[in-house]
């Protein structure tokens, strides 16, 4: 029981919910707060369409091309743990509420808290590797939801989602990496492991 | 000087013990609690105001009665408080109050359920709506939101950085961490109460009277901006109390605390910003 009060304690420790909330404010801010920002001004508007023979809307095109910045704190889970993942979730459930897709884009935090723990199983692996999990899955979550509201093919909404969801990942990978490189969050995660060896 | 308070203080904890034995205290309470409801009731129901005044002053001498022993003690209880704010604090171990324990997390959760219940009536209040937002409700920019949330995601970096830097001993980084804090608290309360809502009601683009959108606007905003004011005070007292180096590497209980509840203020604000900005769940 005082073994339980303790790791009780030491969740609630100041610097979890610090992360936690910090990783959903950016997360939900990064995609509601900041206006669209789309590939699609880079990009032709027939990319992938035709080689599926059922190219989508301008609308839906331009709208799957919009790059989330809101992912981009994705690969520091790898650093920061689990609540980051919870954080990251939540944020999603937060922007999940204004989605288009309506109703079905409920589901999207409970896809990304799956994704995210790619990341974080495979951190000591390759945060890269993991990243690239991360952003299938989503992605693969993104076409579903295309083809159950909308009806268009997988096949030509995946390579799009795929796209602007990697742009994110990628900035947020290079942050990842120069965050590790500089030791920047170092002291904080020597905080809190001399804080469980405390507790434990 | 401070071991021999804390001795007294102890002696004295032993004495009040041996009269903690007695139901009087919550009979006592109970009692004066049940006049003042019955007093306030009949009042309400138009029942009877002379019955139910006299019920409230019968309330005020029973409580008056009750706490006339202990008022000799208040002047000496606040010398000892001031006298240890004065000394640096409280010290003990890391892992007792360098966590946010229990008290903490209760108080976070009635906070919770206050908002739950602010947020559970606005949404059930909305769902009498066919579409929502109302077609009548103005569409509020969003730039302003965006801003006072990115002062919020500062404000909870800078709260994280300087709870890193009293683990480590920095005192600067402290300082520097509560102090920005508290600036960026007191001008997301400044755009919220000083700019955007004069804006909203003296160009009357939207008023607390403008139907269910108006009135929870301002009642959900309002009753988040008080919570702002709240965290920026506690957020205050933990930056005086960190210029005064009260704060050690075994000794921040407070600042944790103070930055726990910064925490769930931003919290609270990020599903604001989506349900009242955003239209947020307005697919339902």
């Amino acid at each position: 029981m005082a073994r339980r009060i303790r790791v009780l304690l030491m969740r609630l420790s100041t610097g979890y919910f610090g992360i936690f909330v910090i990783t959903a404010a950016i997360s939900a801010a990064g995609t509601l707060g900041l206006p669209d920002m789309s590939l699609s001004a880079f990009l032709p508007a027939d990319l992938f369409g035709s080689l599926t023979g059922d190219p989508p809307e301008a609308a839906q095109y331009q709208r799957l091309l919009n790059i989330v910045p809101g992912v981009i704190p994705s690969p520091f889970v790898a650093m920061f743990g689990i609540p980051a993942i919870l954080g990251l979730t939540l944020g999603q459930f937060v922007a999940s509420t204004t989605s288009p897709l309506g109703p079905i884009s409920l589901y999207s935090p409970l896809v990304t808290l799956v994704a995210l723990f790619f990341i974080y199983l495979l951190r000591k692996r390759s945060v890269i590797l993991g990243a690239l999990v991360f952003t299938a899955v989503t992605t693969l979550w993104i076409s579903l939801s295309e083809l159950l509201v909308f009806g268009t093919q997988i096949a030509s909404t995946f390579p799009l989602a795929f796209l602007a969801q990697l742009a994110p990942i990628i900035v947020g990978y290079i942050a990842y990496v120069l965050a590790k490189s500089s030791n920047i969050f170092r002291t904080e995660a020597k905080s809190r492991e001399e804080e469980r060896r405390i507790l434990a | 000087m401070a071991a021999n308070t804390e001795v007294e203080a102890s002696e004295e904890d032993i004495q009040d013990a041996s009269e903690i034995d007695s139901y009087w205290p919550a009979i006592i309470g109970l009692s004066a609690g049940g006049i003042a409801v019955t007093g306030a009731l009949m009042i309400l129901s138009g029942f009877s105001i002379l019955f139910g005044a006299a019920m409230g002053i019968l309330f005020l001498i029973l409580i008056l009665a009750f706490v006339r022993d202990e008022i000799h003690k208040w002047p000496k209880v606040t010398a000892n408080s001031l006298k240890t704010l004065r000394s640096g604090g409280v010290t003990g171990d890391f892992h007792e109050i360098g966590g946010v324990g229990f008290p903490v997390a209760l108080f976070l959760l009635t906070e919770v359920m206050l908002f739950a219940g602010a947020f559970g009536m606005f949404f059930y209040l909305r769902s009498g709506y066919a579409v929502w937002p109302p077609p009548e409700a103005p569409q509020l920019n969003i730039f302003i939101p965006s801003i006072q949330t990115a002062f919020l995601i500062t404000s909870s970096v800078l709260i994280e950085y300087a709870t890193s830097s009293v683990k480590r001993g920095n005192q600067n980084g402290v300082k520097i961490g509560f102090l920005g804090a508290v600036l960026l608290g007191a001008l997301f309360f400044a755009v919220q109460f000083g700019f955007e809502w004069p804006n909203l009601l003296l160009t009357g683009e939207l008023l607390p009277s403008d139907g269910l959108f108006g009135a929870s606007f301002f009642l959900l905003t309002g009753f988040h901006g008080v919570h702002v004011l709240a965290g920026v005070i506690a957020n205050g007292i933990v930056t005086v109390r960190a210029f005064m180096g009260q704060f050690s590497e075994k000794n921040h209980g407070f600042l944790e605390s103070a930055g726990t509840y910064w925490h769930f203020v931003h919290i609270v604000w990020l599903f604001l910003f989506a349900f009242l900005w955003q239209g947020g769940l307005g697919f339902f």
